[in-house]
């Protein structure tokens, strides 16, 4: 009866989501599929979307553009394909909308030029043994949502934004220009160059740009993130390990260090800014050539040049902060 | 593994799937398959075997990085063929233009009557100048249209028939057929 | 029909590009023409040739191994100029993370990077060695590059530009930065790192006008 009911309510899903206009053909092709398969789907322009059921069969709908010749949807030993064939008159104006309902443990493959692309699954699935194993999209200018909980993810485009939710084991996420929002994983990896970052619920992050900014809510215990000029502003549970580098960007850390933890912050001109308890307990290493360094811990001092040395508690955490010409403030919760 | 590789019966599709995971055996089992021809249209190509063999290195070699988005269109040998014109072309855009642009340097003169002196096609293939060469051999040899042809050399497509009409007409002139 | 326009209609003949009654023409011409049947029989016959070439050629030895070679060491030298920069700074943090986890130090010495040992001048020497590899792989990148716009649409090729002048910028902040602060590993880190982050865009723009992305 449930799984009449799921059914039903994603046939409706499916049946409402394809767009109605600039359309030629109309799509409605089911095929029985092994549960825990692959599917690859593979179109140029226009979306394609995902969602996820539990029915053994993956089922294609959409509307083509004139001008695409057939969207080829074969199963072969546990591999179902889809992608649409494009004549080669009208290579990019014509676009595929394609919505395809798959087994919720599959692993997903999707290619796509200027598609966009959506995948969601609603909410997590009962039993573990039906978690998806992993989603894999790739796009140049495509947009990229997936929302889903799975092993292993790994989203990569040229210009396309690109956001994740759900709960991931291992996330991986590049762009060039692209913006990333992201959260959910356990262990995190974001790469940009001019796109921006944030991202919140991590256990272990790691942020590189170019010029963006990054900002990481919520990490569990270990947070690396680094750009030349743009900003970085982290806040983590338990700092087990905490290293933000930039040249020119504002560095802002807040959170409680662990026992034995170490965080490590570095910029040219940018200033740093770290938020710590009353009674964090580490060693403290503070350096600057030009700026100035201002902290409620310890030594309660402002206004100081040079560098600054002390130790708190009983000085198992290390913290380092230096900076060329930018200012260096610490301050308690 | 090699032993795997080498079975005739085994699916070329499934040496794709395994060689898109990282399988390098199975990859090599597409080498297999695929190199003599692979290198067959370099050897025409270029006209020369050490550039051939470098080429048909860096054909597999790109072939392995981007396996992972053969969207599988079409088939597997088609989609390695048009990686090997890339690197083909690549290497030579620049001098293919130029040397399309140019009158190019006419075929040596052979006296049609004798049929002694002639060449057989592939040693006439070879002796083409480079711009001719590369169009009739993607054109008369890998079947290859014009527009696609010109796409992969950088020229113009109605450049790309004249050096078909001169390439035809050097080798009917001094080929043994 | 002439004989010098049949001749002329040859190549399209034979490549069905003739259209409307041109192909009927040509064939009432050649029924009647011995001499323009005997080039239009060359050119079939040419053709027939051609298609019938042997698609298969053996190179002199088997390439395989260097493919296979290449596959492996490829990977890794990619990821070389990347990783390096992070790898650094990775080793740095270890060193003290050792120091905290191993055995715990009284006092431990700030910055125990990989670099930290080199006198300054060691350091420069380090960058500029880093420089001369950078400019060094990326003038290869560059000479292999398709310069035809290939399979990169105009705003792909723009945002991927835009992006290389970026890195570009970024690299020569980090130099200058490098320049009044020449002991500073953690800038060496990033420069090291940036120029991976270069090459590698360069890479994926090559891949992707070879449609091998």
């Amino acid at each position: 009866m449930k799984e009449l009911l799921c059914g039903l309510t994603v046939l409706t899903l499916v049946a409402g989501l394809a767009p109605v206009s600039a359309a030629q053909q109309a799509l409605d092709e089911t095929r029985e599929v092994k549960p825990g398969g692959v599917v690859q789907i593979a179109n140029v322009s226009g979306s394609v979307r995902v969602v996820a059921w539990d029915r053994a069969e993956v089922r294609l709908t959409g509307e083509l553009e004139r001008n695409v010749e057939r969207v080829d949807f074969e199963v072969r030993d546990g591999r179902t394909s889809i992608r649409t064939v494009i004549s080669k008159r009208a290579y990019k104006k014509t676009s595929a909308f394609l919505t395809v309902a798959l087994p919720a443990s599959s692993r997903v493959e999707i290619d796509a030029v200027s598609a966009s692309v959506k995948l969601e699954d609603s909410e997590p699935p009962e039993d573990r043994e039906m978690l998806r194993e992993a989603v894999y999209v790739k796009t140049v200018s495509g947009a990229i949502d997936v929302r889903t909980w799975v092993g292993a993810v790994e989203l990569k485009t040229i210009s396309g934004e690109v956001s994740f939710a759900g709960l991931a084991e291992t996330l991986e996420i590049e762009t060039t220009s692209g913006d990333i929002k992201f959260a959910g994983a356990y262990s995190a990896e974001a790469n940009t160059i001019s796109g921006d970052i944030e991202c919140s619920g991590v256990g272990s992050v790691e942020l590189r740009s170019t010029s963006g900014d990054l900002t990481a809510t919520d990490i569990g215990h270990i947070a690396e993130a680094s750009s030349v000029s743009g900003d970085i502003e982290v806040t983590v549970v338990s700092i087990d390990k905490a290293a933000l580098q930039t040249v020119s960007g504002d560095v802002e850390l807040q959170g409680a260090l662990a026992r034995t933890g170490q965080i490590k912050a570095s910029t040219k001109s940018g200033d740093v800014e770290l938020t710590l308890p009353g009674d964090v307990s580490a060693e403290f290493d503070f350096s600057t050539k030009s700026g100035k360094i201002r902290t409620e811990l310890g030594i309660s001092s402002s206004g100081v040049r040079g560098d600054l040395h002390f130790t708190l508690g009983s000085g198992d955490g290390y913290v380092q902060v230096s900076t060329t010409s930018g200012d260096i403030t610490i301050e308690k919760f | 593994m090699a032993a795997f590789a080498r079975d005739e019966a085994l699916d070329e599709a499934s040496l794709v799937s395994a060689a898109r995971l990282g399988c390098v055996s199975s990859f090599e089992g597409l080498y297999r398959l695929h190199s003599g021809r692979v290198y067959a249209l370099c050897l025409r190509l270029t006209a020369d075997a050490g550039l051939a063999e470098e080429l048909t290195q860096e054909t597999f070699v790109r072939a392995w990085r981007g396996l992972k988005s053969f969207r599988g269109e079409s088939a597997f040998g088609s989609w390695l063929f048009r990686v090997a014109t890339n690197a083909v072309g690549n290497r030579y855009r620049a001098e293919l233009r130029r040397a399309a642009r140019e009158k190019s340097a006419p075929a040596p003169c052979v006296e049609r009557s004798d049929p002694a002196l002639r060449m057989d096609l592939e040693t006439a293939i070879a002796a083409l100048p480079p711009g001719a060469r590369a169009v009739f051999v993607l054109h008369d040899v890998e079947g290859y249209g014009h527009a696609e042809i010109a796409a992969q050399l950088g020229i113009a497509a109605g450049t790309s028939k004249a050096q078909l009409h001169h390439a035809r007409r050097l080798l009917r002139e001094t080929v043994q057929l | 029909m002439k004989c010098e326009t049949t001749l002329s209609m040859l190549d399209d003949y034979f490549d069905n590009r003739l259209t409307g009654n041109e192909p009927a023409q040509v064939a009432r011409h050649l029924a009647g023409c011995p001499k323009c049947a005997r080039e239009a029989d060359s050119l079939r016959a040419l053709l027939r040739a051609a298609r019938e070439l042997p698609h298969d050629a053996a190179p002199s030895r088997d390439l395989w191994p260097e493919v296979r070679d290449k596959i492996d060491r490829g990977g890794r030298a990619r990821l070389r100029a990347w990783r390096w920069g992070a790898a650094m700074a990775a080793a740095a943090l270890l060193l003290i993370a050792a120091g905290v986890l191993v055995a715990r130090e009284p006092r431990r010495t700030p910055d125990q990077g990989v670099a930290a040992h080199l006198p300054a001048a060691g350091l420069m020497l380090e960058v500029r060695k880093a420089e001369a590899e950078y400019e060094r792989a990326r003038g290869e990148l560059l000479a292999v590059m398709d310069r035809a716009p290939g399979a990169l649409s105009a705003e792909t090729r723009l945002v991927i530009e835009e992006n290389m002048a970026l890195i570009d910028g970024a690299i020569r902040e980090i130099r200058s930065s490098l320049e009044n602060d020449p002991e500073n590993v953690g800038l060496f880190d990033m420069l090291v790192a940036e120029q991976g982050r270069a090459l590698r865009l360069l890479g994926l723009k090559e891949a992707l006008a070879s449609d091998t992305w």
